[in-house]
């Protein structure tokens, strides 16, 4: 098989040239190369620069996935070590362009790993971290925490 | 501008939750309106089964939902002249009045599966799982105290006939006797003198010693007659529990492990909501409402509620007014699960 080229362009104007093994990682790039309309330059309008280049970097390591089971916890130590070189707001970046480029594997590692961060969170602390705001009133705040006041250290349940 | 996690769509704040264990799914839930929503549509939560009601005349059967007691009634002519003898996962087992011809019934989807005529006069009688399914077994069993014997039939749906056999069991069988559960491949019983029994359909193998003796604790207070104590057994995800209780004394749970029977947290159930009726018993995890609590199939005096215990206020509610285990549990009442999106 001949190793065709894309460039691939980000919203910032940032090109990566890749093979298109690796561009077919982006399943949004997949789907536009199964349907002929590839030339070979794919502007990506949702992702800048900078992320796209971990996404690249991602769909790289992963481009041939060995069923080896060696290969595959090396892979998963890989996975480890790349998602800890980012703070949680890269982590968020890196969700929204998995998710517009659809990357499946990568959607599933950047979740895993968010979820992984805020296990044991309290809900303000949520809300602080994500940047949210509590909607609820008082009483819909306090009725869902009593409907399972025992996920809820007694430390953050109001107190009435 | 950098996007911030608020303004995170509402599939990927789903994507993220589904990685939680459920204290911390419902934990975020409190954070936000979307979170919440989120976190709701993710979440894997036990449903509790209903109580159902068979009438002493008539056709008209009442589905009690026992958080919200709100009534359905199922006009359900099947099942007319027969009466029920066990139910699990939204099936009940019938057997008729005068013929003993034993049928599967859904009173949901309302679908009949005959088996044949059951001669034996069971005492306990249980199946595997749905009859639509193809390993789907049927036990039925009688000890025979005077014989040292414990006679047991077999059938599964297609089947022409049971088939009947006589097994030793030299263990003195004791009369408090628990229903039938079935755990991965086999059926299990329990008696009030501590006795774990199973039977392995397969092989056709009758095991009378399969755990520890756990004795109920009730048993020894001899003010106590042997018709107040009930013994439930329970299968959950391929664990054993039995609770134990006494007329109104506070119930005892115990969960197997390997051999030995230990007691679940006196305090707390563990979160635990235990089902029993005269029939079968369910339990669930981390129910909202519900957790740390022992439902039975009687109804308090209003009507308004059934009786239940719960470990975190040490009582029951409403408090005693009953003394048998008949009335606690009356065998016209039995809890069943209800498929998704029925009422």
């Amino acid at each position: 098989m001949s190793s065709n080229k894309i460039v691939l362009t980000s919203s910032d104007g940032e090109s990566f040239e890749v093979e298109e093994v690796v561009a077919r990682k982006l399943q949004i790039v997949g789907h536009m190369i199964e349907d002929d309309c590839v030339i070979n330059e794919i502007p990506l309008q949702n992702v800048t620069g900078d992320i796209l280049s971990m996404v690249i970097e991602y769909c790289k390591t992963h481009v041939d996935e060995e069923e080896s089971e060696e290969a595959q916890t090396k892979l998963k130590t890989w996975d480890k070590e790349f998602m800890k070189k980012f703070d949680l707001k890269t982590h968020l970046k890196i969700i929204l362009a998995a998710n517009y480029l659809n990357v499946k594997g990568l959607l599933d590692l950047v979740s895993q790993t968010i979820a992984d961060n805020i296990k044991d969170y309290t809900p303000e602390k949520i809300r602080e971290v994500f940047g949210v705001e509590n909607d609820y009133t008082e009483e819909e705040e306090a009725e869902v925490r009593k409907e399972n006041a025992w996920a809820f250290d007694e430390a953050d349940t109001p107190k009435p | 501008m950098d996007p911030s996690f608020a303004d995170l769509p509402s599939s990927l704040i789903e994507t993220i939750v589904s990685h939680l264990v459920l204290k911390d799914n419902i934990r975020a839930s409190a954070a936000c309106k979307s979170w919440y929503e989120a976190a709701r549509t993710v979440r894997v939560v036990d449903k509790h089964p209903w109580l159902m009601c068979f009438p002493k005349r008539g056709n008209l059967f009442e589905l009690r939902d026992p958080l919200q007691w709100k009534l359905y009634t199922l006009d359900l002519p099947e099942l007319a002249e027969s009466t029920v003898c066990y139910s699990k996962d939204g099936w009940l087992l019938m057997r008729k009045d005068t013929s003993k011809e034993v049928f599967f019934f859904n009173p949901f989807s309302r679908d009949l599966i005959s088996l044949p005529k059951c001669e034996l006069a069971f005492s306990q009688i249980a199946f595997s799982c749905p009859p639509t399914s193809d390993n789907c077994v049927l036990l039925a069993i009688k000890f025979i105290p005077a014989d040292k014997l414990v006679t047991v039939s077999t059938c599964h749906p297609g089947a022409t006939e049971w088939i009947t056999q006589d097994f030793p069991t030299f263990i003195k069988p004791f009369y408090m006797l628990s229903n039938l559960v079935y755990r991965r491949d086999r059926f299990y019983c329990f008696n009030a003198e501590g006795i774990l029994y199973n039977f392995e359909p397969f092989h056709r193998t009758w095991n009378y010693i399969c755990a520890d003796k756990l004795r109920c604790p009730y048993i020894h207070k001899m003010h106590y007659v042997l018709n107040e104590i009930a013994v439930a057994l329970v299968e959950k995800k391929g664990e054993l529990f039995v609770m134990f209780t006494c007329s109104n004394q506070k119930p005892m749970v115990y969960k197997l492990f390997s051999l030995e029977w230990k007691e679940m947290t006196r305090t707390t159930l563990d979160g635990l909501t235990i089902f029993v009726s005269f029939y079968n018993s369910e339990l669930r995890i981390n129910l909202p409402w519900m957790r740390n609590n022992v439902y039975f199939s009687r109804f308090g005096y209003n009507r308004k509620h059934c009786v239940s215990y719960s470990f975190d206020e040490s009582r029951y509610n409403p408090r005693k007014e009953w003394d048998k285990w008949v009335e606690l549990c009356p065998p016209q009442s039995l809890w069943i699960d209800t498929p998704k999106n029925f009422f």
